[in-house]
């Protein structure tokens, strides 16, 4: 059987075998590798010179520490940020999320008794993306029915903890399929350009 | 016997972690002071800037402690720790960078230089240090980050391939093209 060639081991392990991370067996066969072929040698030394290993690149290398002051100041800043009450904002975004499509879905629920219908969500391209967004709601659209008590110290009394619209997902993001009128015509097509600034995608019941 | 909560206290990471999340207040400096001298080595090494390195510590520090869920003891408490500080360096070195373009591009001064950025403090270090700095900014970032880890955070491979998530092979390729290229960078200025 022939024994496998030591060149045609990967350049890469020549740094582990600098940095002394290989496993017995493969070191000695990088060994007898570097022994053999003095491309490989230099290579070799080229890790090496490079690695934890050389003691006198490290003295060298060696970077400018900390005073104990700058130490204590350091640590302090540390304690003081961990001590601080952390503010969870996305437990305030999942909590109003949730009673954005709730409002929705209850929308949807009680125009459906009227079966009159208006649109609710549109995409629209944002001001600040290049990327079109299904806008499902503005900020005057949401009413903040209740709150976790943790979440409710970030919010002033009646006003809605965000100055954006309540974005459901980017167009990219969608799959537009067709739907059709029902039987009575109260549902129009969805266009399948995103783009058009006023393409309905769902529809709600208007109030009544 | 009770350990010492201290530098030289012989609990382990995890024993520390678990007294901190009993209220232990000792014990979170325990690991800091552990840990601090790899974190800041790690965050000088990416940053150049004493100041800068010192803010990713406690920055990389406070983060480390309040998501202690995602790290979930996969892996040691080091690697976590230094995924988070290298990760904050990482972002102060780019916030920097956008400082610096957007003052250049509005053709401003930039600002004087904080404490510990001014030249002078900067050329007490060794030509050969300031020289490996500005290589390793030629580095892309992800061979930047490999090298710094291993070098100045003392990771084993396989430390530094649970922080980074990635293979001990990716370890082991980025560490040799990093330093062909920093051999490369630096001509004949390291010693071997």
């Amino acid at each position: 059987m022939t024994p496998p060639r030591e060149d045609d081991l990967p350049p890469e392990l020549l740094a582990a075998y600098a940095d002394g991370e290989l496993p017995p067996d493969l070191a000695e066969r990088v060994a007898r590798w570097l022994a053999a072929d003095p491309e490989a040698l230099r290579m070799g030394d080229e890790q090496a010179g490079l690695s934890p290993t050389n003691e006198f690149l490290m003295d060298e290398l060696a970077v400018p520490m900390p005073t104990p002051r700058e130490w204590a100041a350091c640590q302090a800043g540390i304690r003081g940020e961990l001590a601080k009450p952390r503010r969870d904002y996305w437990g305030v975004v999942y909590v109003a999320a949730g009673l954005a499509v709730a409002g929705v879905l209850a929308t949807v629920w009680l125009g459906a008794l009227n079966h009159r219908f208006a649109p609710l969500a549109l995409v629209l391209p944002t001001e600040e993306s290049d990327e079109e967004m299904l806008v499902l709601a503005s900020p005057g659209d949401v009413e903040i029915l209740s709150m976790h008590e943790e979440a409710s110290s970030l919010l002033l009394v009646g006003d809605v903890p965000w100055d954006e619209d309540v974005v459901l997902a980017k167009a990219h993001e969608l799959e537009y399929i067709g739907v059709g009128s029902d039987a009575d015509g109260r549902f129009p097509a969805v266009p399948t350009d995103p783009t058009a600034d006023d393409a309905p995608l769902l529809w709600a019941p208007a109030p009544p | 016997m009770r350990s010492v909560t201290g530098p030289t206290t012989t609990d382990g990471d995890d024993a520390l972690l678990a007294r901190h999340r009993a209220g232990d207040a000792l014990a979170l400096n325990a690991l800091f002071l552990r840990h601090r001298d790899a974190a800041y080595r790690v965050a000088y090494r990416l940053l150049s800037h004493k100041e800068d390195a010192l803010d990713a510590v406690q920055d990389g520090f406070v983060k480390a402690m309040q998501h202690i869920g995602r790290f979930e003891q996969r892996s040691s408490f080091k690697t976590w720790l230094m995924r988070v500080v290298s990760n904050a360096a990482l972002d102060f070195g780019r916030a920097r960078r956008r400082r610096d373009q957007l003052k250049a591009a509005a053709g401003g001064q930039l600002d004087p230089e904080p404490p510990g950025h001014e030249p002078q403090v900067m050329l007490e270090g060794t030509e050969l240090r300031e020289r490996l700095d500005g290589a390793l900014q030629r580095l892309p970032e992800q061979q930047r980050r490999t090298f710094v880890l291993h070098m100045d955070g003392g990771m084993s491979y396989r430390e530094v391939a649970e922080a980074l998530e990635i293979s001990v092979g990716t370890v082991m390729s980025r560490l040799f093209y990093a330093r062909q290229k920093l051999k490369a960078l630096l001509a004949d200025r390291v010693p071997t």
